[in-house]
């Protein structure tokens, strides 16, 4: 084994905490000879820093150790463990032991020299198997070295297998969230559809029915009958459609007239991890009072969720030093000059010119996205990010769930500063007197995209 | 006494015109029929209507976009419109079959005629 490799390894340790600290290590031993011994091989084995050596003369007296130390967060470094205790023997004691303490490596000394035992303490996760009469403070030095790299590599790959997990996880929410929303849109669109077919000729026999209602002397009573028929089917055919369009809307939008300010300190909750990691500034900007909007808030929640994270992360690879970057978010509200129309979505509902319309505001100072790409981004699985970062779902979910709420969203990149600019357009509901008054002057456009 | 004129706005000609008869069969109401909506706001300057029936889904302009075109024209800006639609469900309506969404009252397509000419009063009323 190179000593300089040792070396890189003590080096390597001594810059991870800042105060250099030694090492704390467990000594489970029974016998008080064995253990002076230990702790004289470990004076000498050429720490940088002296470890401090503790002792358990028994396993249970270990394991009170272990918890207590594990309640103060402070814990061992390294557990040197004697196979036989007074009140534990063989192989369970090495169970006992890493059930107590999971994270700490564990380095068996042992009376005699088994292979056989030396590879099944292995297997059952001791870093080591050291026979006393070999001990050397070279050699506890080194096993103690390596045991905690590997334990370092063990937790690294634990943490990235976690990272894994989570991004899958991840992956799978926005993949439902996407599936449910383009289900909604069509089978909405499905029963708009036939009702409108369908309605139009109820309607037209609904007025002949009514017609030959009144003028029953003219039809007889043979007519008249014929006609309470054809009123029962109207009203049964009208029955069916209409249950039709209730059930498209069924598990839909839950929607509820809601102050979307609320919304956003909401979902500004959601990510403030985020915000912290990435070292950003949020600059809020809530227009009070702010017309209501009709809204299921769990989804617009959401979409505002998908469009900051989006924005945090744009400014954390930008990399613009280390100064806090703002996240902008604003709400205000006015009358709608232009709109771009869906053709698709012909609604009562939808967005119109004139109308007072709720928008809200993200922009970031990140690189903004290239003008070619800008319509791109709402394609479900469009992505710029590295694979187990971006799953590409977050625009095309929050276009949806908008499109749902017959409201509009629109992005843009903009100067001064540099940046993404995403605006969503909600249609605007119970504007008081007062608001009417306050509405801004200048109209919003919403059609330049 | 002096028949209140209704303007009627819709795509389907069947319908427009069986609402028509109706209308006119009971004496009270002079109508007008137009099925382009992309004529609605002309139909009406002419015609003067005391109540504008205004379907929503339309080929070229909707409902809600002739109904706009109505409001910012000052000679048009005061006539009650009677917004009628076909997507209704049963949740939605109470017995006299007409809907609110959002702030907007509308009239369930089909309606019956007694139900339509008491949507009609009541709107010219000022009530609805
Ligand atoms: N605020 C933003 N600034 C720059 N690019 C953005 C921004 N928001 C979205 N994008 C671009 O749009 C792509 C798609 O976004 P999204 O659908 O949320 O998926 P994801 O974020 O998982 O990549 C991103 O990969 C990125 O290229
Ligand atoms: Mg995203």
């Amino acid at each position: 084994m190179s000593s300089l490799h040792e070396e890189s390894l003590l080096r390597s340790r001594g810059d991870e905490g800042s105060p250099r600290k030694g090492l704390r290590i467990l000594c489970i031993e029974d016998n008080e000879g064995d253990f002076v011994l230990v702790r004289e091989h470990l004076r000498d084995a050429g720490f940088e820093v002296a470890p401090e050596v503790a002792r358990a003369a028994s396993l249970k007296e270990a394991i009170t150790l272990l918890r207590d130390e594990g309640k103060r967060g402070s814990g061992f470094d390294v557990i040197l463990l004697d196979l036989s205790l007074p009140d534990s023997h063989g192989p369970e004691t090495l169970d006992h032991v890493n059930q107590a303490a999971k994270d700490v490596p564990v380095i068996i000394l042992s009376g005699n020299e088994d292979r056989d035992l030396a590879v099944n303490m292995v297997h059952r996760g001791a870093q080591d198997y050291l026979p006393k009469h070999f001990l050397s403070g070279d050699l506890l030095l080194r096993s103690i070295l390596y045991a905690l790299e590997r334990q370092r590599s063990r937790l690294e790959m634990s943490a990235l297998n976690g990272r894994l997990t989570q991004t899958t996880h991840d992956l799978k929410t926005a993949q439902m969230q996407l599936i449910q929303a383009e289900k909604l849109d069509s089978l909405g669109r499905l029963a708009a559809g036939v009702a409108h077919e369908v309605k139009n000729p109820l309607a037209t026999l609904q007025m002949g029915v009514d017609y030959f209602s009144r003028h029953v002397e003219d039809i007889g009573d043979s007519g008249q009958m014929m006609v309470e028929h054809m009123q029962e089917a109207i009203t049964n055919a009208d029955r069916i459609i209409r249950g039709m369009v209730d059930y498209s809307r069924s598990d839909s939008l839950k929607l509820e007239l809601r102050n979307i300010n609320v919304i956003v300190r909401k979902a500004l909750r959601m990510v403030r991890h985020e915000v912290i990691r990435n070292n950003v500034k949020v600059d809020r900007h809530l227009a009070t009072p702010i017309p209501a909007v009709r809204v299921d808030e769990g989804k617009v929640e959401q979409v505002l969720i998908n469009l900051m994270v989006n924005a945090i992360q744009a400014m954390g690879s930008a990399g613009r030093g280390n100064g806090e970057r703002p996240l902008h978010i604003e709400t205000f509200w006015g009358q709608l000059e232009a709109i771009d129309r869906d053709l698709g979505l012909r609604d009562y509902d939808r967005l119109r010119v004139q109308d007072h319309a709720v928008v809200v505001e993200i922009r970031d100072q990140g690189p903004g996205i290239p003008e070619d790409k800008l319509t791109r981004v709402f394609e479900p699985f469009f992505t710029t990010k590295p694979t187990g970062e971006g799953t590409g779902l977050g625009m095309s979910v929050a276009k949806n769930i908008i499109d749902l709420h017959r409201g509009h969203i629109q992005i843009s990149n903009v100067e001064n500063p540099r940046g993404l600019r995403v605006r969503i357009f909600l249609k605007a509901y119970e504007l008081t007197d007062r608001m009417k008054r306050l509405t801004p002057s200048s109209a919003l456009p919403s059609s330049e995209t | 006494m002096n028949k209140k004129r209704i303007l009627i706005i819709d795509d389907d000609v069947p319908l427009t015109l069986s609402m028509k008869i109706n209308l006119e069969d009971i004496g009270d109401y002079e109508v007008r029929v137009e099925n382009s909506s992309l004529k609605a706001v002309a139909a009406a300057r002419e015609f003067r209507p005391d109540l504008i029936l205004l379907d929503i889904v339309m080929p070229d302009l909707d409902g809600g976009d002739v109904s706009a075109q109505m409001k910012s024209d000052p000679m048009l800006a005061d006539v009650p419109i009677l917004m009628v639609t076909a997507l209704v469900s049963n949740s939605e309506t109470g017995s006299d079959d007409v809907v609110s969404s959002g702030d907007q009252l509308m009239v369930a397509k089909p309606i019956k005629f007694d139900k339509l000419v008491h949507a009609i009063e009541s709107r010219l009323a000022g009530e609805l």
